[in-house]
């Protein structure tokens, strides 16, 4: 069986369309992120407290506000997490020094007596750790772009660093625009998915890459002008594309709906940065090679 | 067969072998029940650890417990040091506290800063005839600072085995970060207690010399009796020439009263396990240390809290308890257990300060002391004490356990002592650091606490096995269908490559968390891209006419360039992750790292070796690709 016998779709010639769509994307993605005034961290980042708990009976959410609130916690985000048993409530970071997590089980415990619960996760972070946190994961993603660099400079050309580093922040920033639009918190394993998903598009990437340099290599003569190479190089690894994002796709859905709650934004993060990820190395990563090439020439 | 293939052939099954070797530990740990492994910590708790450290060990997120990120408490420190306290003083300390939150300022630097413009001198608050400028006082207090952790470190060290936890971890990360992580803990108010309590430094005498025998072979007939019943008779005759009472009453528990002996007989076949010889022995060079086996100590400690052997203590040495000591000694293979007087003839927080030095002796030339100068309190007790005493041995204690159990040589009046013949520097720092534990404060704040209960950890468990093995099937089916016969070698491979990544985890101990199951579950889905590479390259070759022999060899040739360059840059993304991440994203990017050289091994060297196999043996003249 295949998807796509010998193709030879024209990717170069409607590659300014893909630009105007790519930078539409990351228009919004920028609008949405200032607009939220950047990404909208979890208390990984911002510092806080986390207790999830899992009742006995479904709760609802008014009850557990009411609970809480006559301790000064009104403004605490409450929400259901995977079950109508189990709530997640979130606080920012207290000036007092008092025990948030404690002084919420208690109050949940004496206002709330006919269901029971049990605490399945408290997660308790200072704003030191938040802020250093930020700092690890700008740096990580900043130097994994470098190093990367790096090897696609030794491995291929200046040129090719280009194109790949362009299709990462591409991807990056869409992904974080995509979860800004959505209003969906990044946590410390959303960095995790982000990394993973540089690695994951640079891995497209370089496959059609290695085609482009292995075409201009063997093509003596001919249809040797770079766009038809780069577009002759993009079909013939394209079934190859589809495959891989295709099973790879198939494995991050299964974890986001059987993984279990905690890793649903982790999944959704990782599909959103495969789907992104493999247009980017199809119509951004290559194009831009025609485009920085001919302003050479 | 080619000898090529052949010794690729012996070379898979060799690594087969090999992870099969890594994996049986896991395995067996994971078939035995709680009750089995509970029984086989206290039997023999060296041969436990020793297969748990050659299993996959599950992250906290998994198994549920805490991770705390304990940081020195500077404010708090430098609140308890001071003296004097005034308003300006508290305030410029909470000012100070404001502005190094979101900074990387230095605490210390700030407040002495503050403190100037107010017009105010760090001097006021921490003069003492030891310190006077305020150069000197800055030094003692960095110093202050950066021992605390160490104080913390210790305190720390010496109370964990409280919770009963099987792997803590208390590890030191920077100059005055303490990460704590205890399995299966999942109360932070017990840490909070834990860390929060005041250390408790005592100085008691140790029983003499004679009575610890006598103890120690009271007990150890005790354990023979319970080994071998026809000698016990024996024992107790021999018993009764020395004490009649304990004969009695020994008479009495095993057979006067019929419901109580049924009862003792009854605990006694409970306990039988317990019993056994050589649980311990007198130090041949101190008569007054106990030597336990290190993995027998759980056991011993269970014998020691019978009512049988708590009689023994309390008749033959009235008022001493068994303390145990703080580490092993001998290369870590006997723990040290001493028969301590219960009564505290000195407190720790008498101690003014202690410090380590090198022996001014030269008949201990190379060796190391600690000096210890007390307050005046503690100089008059001390003074008694040491006058009642002298060629007694004095323990230090703290929270319940002896560090070290010096001999009085002579009587101190002045408050100053030295502890002298440590063989180390690391060991005459450790003793300053326990001795100050007492008396220095040590505050701690948490600045990250995480706790997962054990049925969420169980969830996820449950929830990323299924995802795993669900991806797994889905991307099977799909190769098979897309590629056929050629898409059952892939999945072969990508069968043997999830066994390589768990045998690589259990070999190294490493940690599996809930992202690491991610992890595994992402190389599933990119673990098959090589073989997508090298079959599209196939049929590629096919396409253009090639033989079945050449399009493969081709196939391979070409492919396994990209191949390489493509996981290159993945595996540096991964190890960027592994160096700033933490906890569960380090395991997240372990198992992907692992994932990839292990798929370069089982896409590229496992299935040529079968499709080279094929094409030796039969004659192949369509690909089923």
């Amino acid at each position: 069986m295949r998807f796509f016998g010998k193709t030879n779709i024209q990717f170069i010639k409607v590659r300014k369309l893909a630009y105007v769509f790519s930078l539409s994307l990351i228009a919004i993605s920028i609008i949405s992120l200032i607009l939220h005034g950047g990404p909208r961290y979890n208390i990984d980042f911002t510092g806080g407290t986390l207790v999830q708990l899992k009742f006995e009976k479904p709760i609802e959410i008014q009850k557990v506000r009411s609970a809480i609130s006559i301790h000064g916690f009104g403004d605490a985000e409450i929400k259901h997490f995977g079950a109508p048993n189990e709530v997640v409530i979130r606080v920012g970071v207290s000036e007092s020094d008092e025990e948030v997590a404690t002084v919420i089980e208690k109050l949940i415990s004496d206002q709330i007596k006919d269901n029971p619960y049990v605490v399945e996760r408290v997660e308790k972070v200072g704003p030191k750790i938040g802020h250093e946190l930020v700092l690890d994961a700008i740096k990580a993603i900043l130097w994994s772009m470098i190093l990367i660099l790096i090897y696609v400079m030794w491995r291929f050309e200046f040129k090719y660093s280009i194109g790949a580093i362009a299709a990462l922040a591409h991807d990056v920033t869409i992904t974080l625009g995509i979860f800004s639009v959505f209003n969906i918190e990044i946590s410390a394993p959303i960095i995790a998915a982000l990394l993973t998903i540089v690695g994951y598009s640079l891995n497209d990437t370089i496959v059609v890459y290695d085609r482009i340099r292995e075409n201009l290599r063997t093509i003596k003569r001919g249809d040797k002008q770079l766009p038809n190479i780069i577009n002759r190089s993009i079909n013939e690894t394209l079934s190859r594309t589809i495959v891989t994002s295709g099973t790879t796709l198939l494995v991050v859905i299964v974890l986001y709906f059987f993984g279990g709650e905690v890793l649903r934004t982790f999944a959704f993060a990782l599909i959103v940065g495969i789907g992104v990820g493999t247009y980017s190395s199809i119509f951004v990563a290559s194009p831009i090679l025609v485009d920085w090439k001919w302003q050479k020439a | 067969m080619k000898s090529k293939t052949r010794n690729r052939f012996i070379l898979i099954a060799a690594v087969l072998l090999l992870a099969a070797y890594f994996l049986y530990p896991t395995i067996k740990f994971s078939m035995m029940s709680e009750a089995e492994k509970e029984k086989l910590k206290i039997e023999n708790q060296k041969k436990y650890f020793e297969l748990k450290s050659k299993t996959i060990n599950l992250g906290l997120d998994l198994q549920g417990g805490m991770h705390v990120v304990l940081e020195v408490d500077v404010k708090e420190l430098l609140k308890r040091l001071a003296k004097n306290v005034d308003e300006t003083f508290t305030t410029t300390l909470v000012e100070t506290e404001k502005r190094v939150e979101k900074s990387d300022e230095d605490f210390l630097a700030v407040f002495d800063e503050l403190l100037q413009q107010k017009g105010s001198n760090i001097t006021r608050y921490y003069y003492s005839p030891d310190h006077r400028t305020r150069d000197e006082v800055l030094k003692f207090l960095r110093k202050q600072i950066n021992e605390s952790v160490d104080r913390a470190l210790e305190i720390l060290r010496n109370r964990v085995d409280e919770f009963g936890v099987s792997e803590p971890t208390i590890q030191k990360v920077g100059d005055r970060r303490i990460i704590v992580e205890l399995a299966g803990v999942t109360d932070p108010t017990r840490v909070r207690k834990l860390i929060g309590r005041t250390a408790q430094l005592e100085f008691k005498l140790l029983e003499d010399a004679v009575v610890s025998s006598k103890v120690a072979e009271k007990i150890n007939n005790f354990i023979q009796s319970k080994i071998n019943p026809y000698d016990s008779t024996q024992v107790e005759t021999e018993d009764t020439t020395k004490s009649e009472d304990e004969a009695i009453s020994l008479d009495k528990m095993f057979s006067s009263d019929s419901g109580k002996s049924e009862q003792v007989a009854a605990k006694q076949d409970s306990n039988a396990y317990l019993f056994e010889e050589g649980l311990f022995f007198l130090n041949p060079r101190d008569k007054q240390t106990f030597l336990v086996p290190v993995e027998k100590q759980n056991k011993f400690q269970k014998i020691l809290e019978l009512p049988e052997v708590q009689r023994i203590i309390a008749e033959e040495a009235t008022g001493a308890e068994f303390l145990w000591g703080s580490k092993p000694v001998y290369n870590g293979q006997y723990m040290p257990l001493y028969l301590v007087r219960k009564n505290v003839e000195l407190t720790g927080e008498t101690i003014t300060d202690a410090n380590p030095q090198r022996s001014h002796d030269p008949s201990a030339f190379g060796q190391y002391e600690v000096s210890l100068t007390l307050n005046d309190a503690g100089a008059r007790t001390f003074a008694r004490v040491t006058g009642a005493n002298v060629g007694k041995r004095l323990a230090i204690v703290l929270d319940h356990k002896v560090y070290l159990a010096p001999e009085i040589r002579v009587k101190i009046t002045n408050g100053r002592a030295v502890i002298t013949g440590l063989d180390r520097i690391e060991e005459a720092q450790d003793l300053s650091i326990v001795l100050k534990a007492g008396a220095l404060p040590a505050p701690v704040k948490f600045m990250e606490e995480r706790t997962v209960g054990p049925s969420l950890g169980q969830d996820s468990i449950n929830a990323g096995t299924f995802s795993a093995i669900m991806g797994l099937i889905l991307v099977m089916i799909f190769m098979v269908i897309y590629y056929k016969l050629s898409g059952l070698i892939a999945d072969l491979a990508l069968v043997l490559n999830i066994v390589f990544i768990m045998a690589v985890m259990a070999y190294f101990h490493a940690t599996l968390t809930l992202p690491g199951i991610a992890g595994i579950i992402l190389t599933i889905g990119m673990a098959v891209d090589a073989n997508v590479l090298i079959f599209e390259r196939v049929r590629e070759e096919l396409g253009k006419g090639k033989t079945v022999r050449a399009s493969i060899d081709v196939g391979y040739g070409k492919a396994f360039i990209t191949i390489l360059d493509a996981n290159v840059t993945t595996f540096i993304a991964g190890l960027v992750l592994y160096t700033y991440g933490s906890g569960p994203i380090q395991g997240f990017a372990l198992t992907l790292m692992i994932g990839i050289v292990s798929s370069l091994f089982t896409a590229i060297v496992v299935t040529r070796v079968i499709f080279d196999y094929v094409l030796e043996t039969r004659t192949v003249k369509r690909l089923s690709i």
